[in-house]
């Protein structure tokens, strides 16, 4: 076998960009789970937290396949670690949206009517953000096309720069649901209470890592 | 032993390694055109045939030379004939004996460091340490290790060009309509120059400097003018600006494999037909001769050992090799391809015999360091250099032991 096949490794962009349809695979779930949470459909978040549970398994399985391909003799245009973490990142998005619907699922709970409008609007900045995250994400074969840089490089910045802003709404829309949360504390049982500050918690972590997977995606541009 | 049994011996033999050569190298230079699609494996290996006999038959006399009377001095063996005979023969055969060794035990031996690894080890048990132009092996040496850096340089220039030119342009199909253009242009300047500036006496291309620049410029513009009208054919169409980029690159990056494997065969084919060169020039002129230049049949016969080579084992080949490479994309294959063959090419005009596959990987890391590739791994490295430093006493002593041999048996 000729020498040439062997100087070349596996690329890790495609299946970066794998685990990142399977990360999106499960923050696509998030918004039936919710749906049917609002409805007090139980069975109902029973069955899409099982689909859940499943696309996150599944973005493991790539997660670990990449990790398996990158020895560190390996030589990419972007730093190794920079792959690494940002996987670690995008990664964790599958995991907060797997611990959002173990949650649901722990514990029959009904959302109180008082709570339905900023729980919406909350779940509609996580997943905006969340979803933002993946079209950056998706970027990935066109960077790795463009060698990282450029006008491609500077377009994927932009999104960051949004993506950023997108999870600051979040954030407000967390501490608007929270502090609605208590001003009906007195109608709702104290475990309840738990379990939805327990929720919102996993949301608003979901929309951090969906940010620093933004960040850690920035780190692998150059020349901007 | 009869002088022309051993001349028919030894052109057998560098058949035989020719038909290797062109085998194992043809994925250097096509693996990547087929690769990403610019070329079938069947084009690419009619292409790959053709450009290495042209390359044998124009540019092929000037490594050989070197082989055949660079490295030791034929007048040292006036007087007996029969040994340097016997040498040159055991030179072809020791390193095809350890070729084929190595590459069971699956070492990425070159074939070159063998062939000189080879004739350095007779002279020096025939003429002995003096009787060797340690100049001449020096600068061989030192080619080895110059070549794939000099390579990796030019392909990091020239993928960091069309980074920063095209790639990072707002408007990448319009940049390679401009850009495109000089790089077939410059790819067939080269190609000309170095054929016709004191090229082949015989097919009456030995031009001196100024002429063979002027014709060359002018072939250069032509080239310039062809692609430039081919590029602006170039209809857009609905997919991303990068891929339809690459997609335009396929004509160029075809352009360079061609090169590659045109500058491959004028390297390679003297490590089949060198030795043969030499002992043709004995039994030709019944004496040691050193002006007579190599005839171009002799070169034909070597280049069309490359390209059976290509033809017969080298479809295995690609085929394994262009599975393998996904992650090359025209306008890296260019890079590394122009890099290759320039400077192989060089080398070859300078009488280097530089190991054609080293400089590609060389070209390859350079596009590397460009952030062009994906993934390489770097410990491939480690394994060439590995092969590099064992092929040389390897070859010589295999040389040396048949030597003997073959004294021991008809003298």
């Amino acid at each position: 076998m000729s020498i040439i096949s062997k100087l070349f490794g596996k690329s890790p962009f495609e299946p970066l960009y794998q685990h990142m349809l399977k990360v999106k695979a499960c923050v696509d779930l998030i918004r039936p789970l919710i749906d049917a949470l609002l409805e007090g459909e139980e069975e109902k978040v029973k069955d899409v937290a099982k689909k859940i549970f499943k696309a996150e398994h599944d973005a493991d399985l790539v997660k670990k396949d990449i990790r398996n391909n990158l020895p560190k003799t390996i030589f990419m245009p972007v730093a190794r670690g920079d792959i690494l973490r940002f996987l670690k990142e995008q990664d964790h998005i599958a995991d907060s949206a797997e611990d959002l619907a173990a949650l649901l699922i722990l514990r029959k709970t009904t959302v109180p009517e008082e709570l339905k409008e900023e729980l919406k609007d909350f779940i509609d900045k996580v997943l905006n953000t969340s979803e933002l995250a993946m079209t950056v994400s998706s970027e990935i074969k066109l960077l790795a096309e463009t060698s990282f840089g450029g006008e491609e490089a500077h377009k994927v910045m932009e999104l960051i720069e949004e993506l950023k802003l997108k999870e600051w709404e979040a954030d407000k829309a967390q501490m608007t649901a929270a502090k609605k949360l208590f001003s009906i504390e007195k109608k709702l049982d104290p475990v309840s209470v738990v379990m939805w500050m327990s929720i919102f918690k996993e949301l608003g972590t979901l929309a951090n890592h969906a940010e620093n997977a933004g960040d850690q995606m920035r780190m692998m541009l150059h020349n901007t | 032993m009869d002088a022309s049994f051993i001349l028919i011996a030894a052109v057998l033999i560098g058949l035989y390694s020719a038909i290797n050569i062109g085998a194992n190298d043809v994925a250097n230079s096509m693996a990547t055109s087929v690769a990403s699609g610019a070329l079938t494996i069947k084009g690419a290996v009619f292409t790959a045939a053709v450009c290495n006999v042209l390359g044998a038959v124009l540019v092929g006399s000037h490594v050989a030379n070197t082989i055949r009377k660079g490295l030791i001095d034929p007048l040292q063996f006036s007087d007996r004939q029969t040994l340097f005979l016997f040498g040159m023969l055991a030179a072809v055969l020791g390193s095809a004996l350890w070729v084929n060794i190595a590459t069971y035990f699956k070492l990425p031996v070159s074939t070159t460091h063998s062939i000189i690894g080879g004739v350095v080890g007779f002279g020096l048990v025939s003429v002995g340490f003096a009787g060797i132009k340690w100049k001449v092996v020096l600068f061989v040496v030192l080619s080895w290790i110059i070549s794939p850096v000099f390579g990796a340089i030019i392909a990091f220039i020239i993928f960091s060009i069309i980074k920063k030119l095209i790639l990072s342009s707002p408007e990448p199909i319009e940049q390679t309509k401009k850009i495109g253009p000089f790089f077939v242009g410059i790819v067939v300047f080269i190609l000309s120059i170095s054929v016709i500036f004191k090229g082949p006496k015989n097919l009456h291309l030995d031009l001196p400097f100024i002429e063979a620049l002027l014709v060359s410029l002018c072939i250069g513009a032509g080239g310039f003018f062809l692609g430039s009208f081919l590029l602006r054919r170039y209809k857009e169409r609905d997919t991303d600006p990068y891929y339809q980029v690459e997609k335009m690159a396929n004509p160029l990056q075809i352009l360079s494999a061609g090169f590659q494997a045109f500058s491959q065969g004028a390297n390679d084919v003297a490590n089949a037909i060198g030795p043969v060169a030499a002992i043709w020039a004995v039994v030709k002129t019944q004496k040691v001769e050193m002006t007579v230049s190599i005839p171009i049949e002799l070169l034909l016969i070597g280049g069309a050992g490359l390209a059976f080579g290509v033809y017969t084992w080298g479809y295995r080949v690609m085929e394994t090799v262009g599975k393998k490479i996904t992650s090359i994309t025209p306008t890296r294959g260019f890079s590394a391809g122009f890099g290759t063959a320039t400077t192989v090419l060089l080398c070859s005009r300078l009488g280097m015999p530089v190991s054609t596959t080293h400089v590609a990987v060389g070209n390859i890391i350079g596009v590397g360091l460009a952030r062009g590739i994906s993934a390489i791994n770097l410990d491939v490295i480690k394994k060439i250099i590995s092969a590099w430093v064992i092929s040389l006493p390897a070859a010589g002593l295999f040389t040396v032991a048949i030597y003997f041999i073959l004294t021991i048996l008809f003298i």
